[in-house]
């Protein structure tokens, strides 16, 4: 374990280069270039505001919906985005995988820092957006960092597994695609989410994106951390997914090149 | 002095094709054994390498050769750890790059400069070292003005010339080579060599895997032969060397027995001018003159094995060559006929364009002289024969697609007798036709099958006295005919086979009656004793 991080360490140079290198191609021969990293979810949100403000009443609080659904739109993409480009990325980069030698944890964990910048650009847009809506910007935004964190650990995890998973397995990348898609539902992206059943609200406890999207909205729209607990359970679940994902990465990355 | 890398009892196991690639694989192979049925070990593994013991010095280039499927790329593979062994140790000290695949890291979207970070950070390199390496990097694969320009639009040269300078940058200990140095113009190919050597000189360890076993011994100071995932033999490299090729002279049927000129088919092909030999052509003083496919050129050879010169420049059109592919020395001049390029020409033995013979030709493919500066074309498209005299005038054709008598499917090669007879080797038909002078139809013989009197592809022909040999391509042998039945029979007296990767298709006798053989698919030609008729 000590070892694989200590190798990560000195190959960080090349995480970077493949996390500009990913940023840099996604938007080449775009018109609009990294608009679209803002331009995506602003669409989403006038399109989910149209639709639950004509059809289906959401109750969000004191947060505006427009801003309840982009702000959660915009912690989810972090999320699902980078995880259905880190799923195949091992498999899209066989050709290296099976000739040059360097640690392959670099693959997945780049793929979900390379949508960091996305994020960031969602969340310059976001604090724009508070003004307009009368949101006052408070000392809460500082746990924004945090948050984060703890998400990147988790989906960085996810990644490692995943894209490993892939490898052995090529079925990953299609249950991925359709458990992704359940999993939004199931988590307070577009609406919050609350069941009048016991049994479904225990099951909902166990999804770790419930409380990180919760907290993150806290920190943005409430001054800080509202519901501590959950969140600390989360964050244990997101640190034990990271670490458990490079100690079995890095047990079967041998295997790799031959299993490719 | 310490050990670059030792190998102590190192087995590795691959498996052919694709293993468990879905999950249904993975589940009806547990309910198998849920259910009782035992497992078979998996009939699509196999040993890659086997108990291999192998210590290499700290400054050492050493040349792995051996067939495909020798198990020399596993092992470079696990010196540079991309695999690990199923048995055994192996222990590797210092920083290694592999240069398995060239350009492999590269991305065809971004721009030189931008994949000359990414990949040299692939291999290993600091930001730092890459931009202090980085204006020798350009300058040593000659991209300077297309910098800026992504990848996708280099050309193939340029591509392979930037990733094998990125990697002749890196600051490693043992470096791993996978048959890349046959990349490139030869003036590059010469910069390549100089760079390795000056990487030799600063004490590095070289891996050098190549089929191209005059690289091997310029290169080399020990070569180890792999066969089947073992070490045949390893050591000195012109011994190991003549061994690899001893080796594939090795079975021999009926009383024909050749045996190779082992000085001759280790220093073939000095500069790699001869890339797919195939058609060959002997001088009264030994010359030799091997069409070369892939070299674009002609390359003519001492009797001793040196390269002498090259004729043609490769391309399209007069004095250019294309896909030579047999060629004849007749009168005062080498015939070549290129199937590129649907002509034969004719050059002085200086090399100097003469002039074409243009013909009705398709593909032109086998050429013969005949008599005073005549020749006979073989076409392997309109499968016809075509014999011109020597002011390069059509005498007559005869042939055309079919399998009955005086017909062809893919003849590809003619040969005259004493008596002015043509054989003509009939490869789809897998026989060989007999004409009379007249180039009516005497007889043929020979049919498709391993037998010993049964062809798989006869290729080139060569007729000496009452003696004809066949290159029996795919059978990988030489079958030697006495003709002096004919025009009734021919009749089989012997043959020479060679290891099953070894597929003769140009095939020449020289003044002492020494035979040299092509080797399909290779850069190889052998030259053989003993063909002389008894």
């Amino acid at each position: 374990m000590k070892k694989s991080l200590l190798e990560i360490w000195q190959y960080r140079e090349l995480l970077g280069g493949l996390v500009r290198k990913d940023v840099k191609l996604r938007y080449k021969q775009t018109l609009l270039g990294i608009a679209w990293a803002v331009f995506s979810p602003l669409t989403l949100t006038l399109i989910f505001t149209f639709v639950f403000s004509r059809f289906a009443a959401v109750k969000t609080g004191a947060i505006p919906y427009p801003l309840f659904v982009y702000s959660g739109l915009a912690v989810w993409s972090l999320f699902s985005g980078s995880l259905s480009s880190a799923v195949p990325v091992l498999v899209n980069n066989s050709s290296l995988v099976t000739k040059v030698y360097f640690p392959r944890e670099v693959f997945p964990l780049s793929a979900v820092f390379s949508k960091l910048i996305d994020f960031a650009l969602a969340l310059a847009v976001l604090l724009i957006m508070l003004p307009f809506f009368g949101v006052p910007f408070s000392a809460g935004l500082l746990w924004i960092p945090v948050i984060v964190l703890v998400q990147l650990a988790f989906a960085a995890g996810l990644a490692l597994l995943l894209s490993m998973g892939n490898l052995f397995f090529r079925d990953v990348k299609f249950i991925f695609d359709s458990v992704i898609t359940i999993w939004m539902f199931a988590t307070s992206v577009i609406y919050p989410i609350k069941s009048p059943n016991h049994l479904i609200n225990n099951l909902l406890a166990l999804n770790p994106m419930i409380p990180l999207i919760d907290a993150f909205r806290g920190a943005v729209f409430e001054g800080g951390l509202s519901n501590p607990v959950p969140f600390l359970l989360a964050s244990a679940i997101a640190f034990i997914t990271l670490f458990s994902g490079l100690a079995l990465f890095h047990k079967l990355e041998y295997l790799f090149a031959e299993r490719i | 002095m310490e050990n670059a890398f030792e190998f102590i009892g190192v087995s590795k196991r691959l498996v052919k094709g694709e293993r468990a690639a879905s999950l249904r694989d993975l589940l009806s192979g547990s309910l198998g054994r849920l259910f009782g049925r035992a497992r078979a070990v998996n009939p699509d593994a196999f040993w890659a390498l086997k108990d291999l013991n192998l210590q290499v010095k700290a400054g050492e280039a050493i040349g792995i050769i051996g067939e495909n499927g020798a198990g020399k790329t596993t092992l470079l593979k696990l010196i540079a750890g991309i695999m690990k062994p199923n048995e055994g140790e192996l222990k590797v000290s210092g920083r290694v790059a592999s240069l398995i695949e060239l350009g492999a890291g590269f991305h065809p979207d971004l721009t030189g400069r931008e994949n000359i970070f990414l990949c040299g950070s692939i291999m290993g390199m600091k930001t730092a070292e890459i931009k202090e390496a980085f204006t020798s990097i350009v300058s040593f694969a000659g991209i300077e003005e297309f910098l800026d320009t992504p990848v996708k639009r280099y050309s193939m040269g340029m591509f392979v010339r930037l990733g094998f300078s990125v990697a002749m940058h890196l600051d490693t200990d043992i470096m791993l080579i996978d048959e890349v140095l046959a990349v490139g113009d030869l003036n590059f190919q010469a910069k390549c060599r100089d760079a390795l050597d000056r990487f030799k000189e600063r004490g590095k360890t070289i891996v050098f895997v190549s089929h191209d076993l005059g690289s091997v011994l310029s290169l080399c100071s020990k070569v180890v032969w792999l066969s089947k995932g073992k070490i045949m033999e390893a050591g000195e490299p012109q011994k190991v060397v003549n061994a690899y090729i001893a080796h594939f002279e090795k079975t021999a049927e009926g009383s024909l027995r050749l045996r190779g000129d082992s000085a001759w088919s280790a220093g073939y092909n000095p500069e790699n001018a001869v890339k797919e030999p195939r058609g060959l052509a002997v001088s009264r003083d030994g010359e030799v003159y091997a069409a070369s496919m892939q070299g674009h050129c002609v390359a003519v050879f001492s009797p001793e094995g040196k390269l002498l010169k090259t004729i043609g420049a490769a391309g399209i059109g007069e004095g250019k060559l294309y896909s030579p592919a047999g060629v004849a020395l007749s009168g005062n001049g080498v015939f070549v006929s290129d199937v590129s390029g649907a002509c034969v020409q004719k050059f002085s033995l200086d090399g100097v364009y003469l002039g074409s013979f243009r013909g009705e030709f398709a593909e032109p493919f086998g050429l013969c002289a005949a008599g005073k500066g005549g020749l006979i074309v073989t076409d392997r498209k309109l499968h016809r024969v075509f014999e011109f005299s020597e002011e390069g005038k059509v005498i007559r054709s005869f042939g055309g697609r079919g399998s009955g008598s005086g017909e062809f499917n893919f003849p590809i090669a003619a040969v005259l007798d004493g008596k002015g007879f043509m054989y003509v080797s009939d490869l789809n038909n897998h026989r060989v036709q007999v004409f009379d002078t007249e180039r009516n139809f005497l007889c043929s013989f020979g049919s498709f099958g391993s037998g010993p009197e049964e062809f798989n592809g006869p290729h080139d022909l060569a007729a000496i006295g009452n003696v004809l040999f066949v290159a029996d391509h795919l059978n990988s042998r030489v079958k030697r005919y006495d003709i002096s039945g004919v025009p009734k029979k021919a009749e089989f007296t012997g043959a020479f086979g060679f290891e099953r990767s070894m597929l003769p298709c140009g095939m020449a006798l020289g003044p002492d009656t020494e035979m040299y053989l092509s080797f399909g698919g290779t850069t190889l030609i052998g030259k053989y004793s003993g063909a002389a008729p008894a």
